[in-house]
């Protein structure tokens, strides 16, 4: 529909140079590129990109220890861990990329004797696997009791109606940052929940107001004819949801309801505030670490571009799979 | 309840019926007395209705717009709840709660905007309330589905979505979708009005064509033709009453009133 709009309006209108207006896009960019540049120069900052990579990606050092005290002897080119009391507890020191011993070192109980090397995800990474893990179950428990709460906003019992609007204004009213101090502190608390199902139950609940919305919008958006047609031909209630009007009103909602998931994976950054180690919090170590916040928070605002660019990517895709019909 | 063997449902299947005109008009299956029905804000859209339709009639109900005929229709399958009066549908009493789904399995009802289900194909609309609410299997529904789309014409338009029919043929599976729940009563709300004049014939045919095969019928229509033709009795209601009820020959030659008189030189 937008498309069409655009397209209409582009018809009435005198068309704009395009490549003149492409060049004055990038020319644009290209002066607040050079605006950060020179601001960080007027400070005296020093970029350090090349310490970056490292707290993505590192290469970890698995270490072998000595599980006895002992000396290291070579027999016939292979190398062994003797017990200088016990000549029968007998070690091979092997299966190592890199051996650290030499014949006739001596050995005291977890001294190393060589390492493997392998790539391991550093702090910013595992904080984007954090990041995905709270937006991912918060995303399903906040769909469940979003569509929970949306259905109770539209049924003729006053009952789950008033909670279902009492729910929404309460948790729309009130900030998000709040909200999570309350789950954490408190029911967190009373319920003996660890921060990170904590964090989980702050965003599903705070997300799911949103959906509510946005699924009551989306059935209300359904013409009241399909639930009569439904209803006229001996379905019930919640067949005629089920069947009829939550397939077409999924469809109205989805580009809403993925706007609110784009804002899950962004308010998630939230909870790093009771020291749950996501993508946030990640960069606040690193920067204490490194001393290099522009970078990291560069990378971090990246980072999070990447994971909302790919699901809008994904949304756009389902979109369009469903534009077919109806 | 329904029983999940569809052989139990009595209604006769319109084919079956293709030689034999039945003509069964002695048992009242609609029977509505002192039916009252007031809107919030006291608009008191039906006064005191009384009505029997007999199995196998015709009836055809006109009037001008907001005159609570289709308010009455829509009672007629609890579309619309009552205030007063009873209304007893094929034995069963809408005044009793929980006799209303009972009731809308006998009682198919076309909408004047088709109200197809656009996110299902043609066969998928008439097969999917067969399957949940008859418990009918597929294989069986998509047969009989099949043999009505046939009955209306639209068997080559099975596959399509209802967004991809013109009105005409949207309203013919609408009819088709009706019939597959083996209703003993059609409903039809003014099935044509949304419809460009060219395609008011087929879906006029198709009704027909159920008339004659001795479907009970009630219809609110501005076609007088229609009503000419097929009715048994013709109904004119205005402003909440229903003032005249009579034969097509007397209805139409011999206005028992003058507001009928001044409606029929308004819409002939």
């Amino acid at each position: 529909m937008l498309n069409l709009n655009q397209s209409h309006v582009r018809q009435m209108e005198r068309q704009p140079n395009k490549l003149l207006w492409h060049g004055i896009f990038f020319l644009i960019v290209a002066a607040i590129a050079v605006g950060f540049y020179k601001s960080s120069q007027s400070i005296e900052y020093t970029w350090r990109w090349e310490r970056m990579p490292q707290y993505l990606v590192y290469q970890a050092e698995d270490h072998l220890m000595a599980e006895f005290d002992g000396s290291v002897i070579e027999e016939n080119g292979e190398l062994y861990l003797v017990n200088d009391f016990d000549p029968d507890e007998k070690v091979l020191v092997t299966g190592l990329a890199e051996v650290t011993v030499a014949d006739g070192d001596v050995i005291f109980t977890g001294d190393s004797l060589g390492y493997n090397q392998n790539w391991a995800l550093g702090p910013i990474l595992d904080g984007v696997l954090v990041t995905l893990e709270l937006s991912l179950y918060s995303g399903v428990l906040a769909i469940i009791l979003g569509t929970l709460a949306g259905l109770a906003r539209i049924s003729p019992n006053p009952a789950l109606k008033n909670l279902s609007v009492f729910y929404v204004e309460v948790i729309r009213g009130t900030p998000l940052l709040v909200q999570i101090f309350i789950v954490y502190f408190f029911i967190g608390t009373v319920l003996d929940l660890d921060r990170f199902a904590a964090g989980v139950i702050a965003l599903a609940v705070f997300t799911g107001a949103y959906v509510a919305e946005i699924v009551r919008s989306g059935i209300e958006s359904i013409h009241s004819g399909q639930m009569e047609a439904g209803r006229s031909l001996g379905m019930g209630y919640g067949q005629t949801m089920h069947y009829i009007i939550l397939p077409q009103a999924f469809k109205r909602v989805l580009p809403p309801l993925a706007g609110q998931f784009i804002n899950l994976i962004k308010d998630s950054s939230l909870v790093s505030v009771i020291s749950i180690t996501d993508l946030t919090k990640a960069g606040r170590e690193v920067v204490s670490s490194t001393f290099s916040p522009f970078e990291v928070w560069f990378s971090v605002a990246l980072l999070y571009l990447v994971l909302t660019g790919i699901l809008s990517f994904f949304v756009r895709r389902l979109e369009r799979k469903y534009a077919n019909v109806g | 309840m329904q029983t999940l063997d569809d052989t139990a449902v009595t209604a006769p299947e319109p084919e079956e019926l293709t030689e034999e005109i039945v003509d069964v008009k002695s048992t009242p299956i609609i029977s509505a007395s002192g039916v009252e029905k007031i809107y919030p804000g006291n608009v008191h859209a039906l006064k005191n209705i009384n009505v029997e339709i007999l199995e196998g009639e015709v009836v055809v109900i006109v009037g001008p717009s907001g005159s609570g005929k289709s308010t009455f229709l829509r009672t007629l399958n609890q579309l619309e709840t009552i205030n007063d009066g009873e209304i007893v549908v094929d034995g069963i009493s809408l005044t009793t709660p929980g006799n209303v789904n009972a009731l809308r399995e006998e009682a198919g009802m076309v909408f004047q905007s088709f109200n197809l289900f656009p996110h299902l194909t043609v066969l998928d609309n008439i097969c999917l309330a067969p399957m949940k609410v008859r418990s009918i299997s597929r294989e069986k529904a998509e047969k009989r589905a099949e043999k009505l789309l046939q009955q209306v014409g639209m068997l080559d338009k099975r596959d399509r979505y209802p967004s991809q029919l013109s009105g005409g043929q949207q309203q013919r599976v609408a009819i088709a979708r009706a019939l597959a729940m083996r209703p003993k009563i059609m409903l039809f709300d003014e099935p044509t009005s949304a419809l460009d004049p060219e395609m008011v014939g087929e879906v006029l045919d198709v009704m027909k064509k159920l008339a004659h095969h001795g479907m009970t019928m009630v219809v609110v229509t501005h076609e007088m033709g229609f009503a000419k033709e097929v009715a048994d009795r013709v109904m004119f209601m205005e402003s909440g009453e229903l003032v005249v009820e009579d034969t097509p020959e007397a209805f139409f030659d011999n206005p028992a009133s003058e507001r009928l008189q001044q409606f029929l030189s308004q819409v002939l």
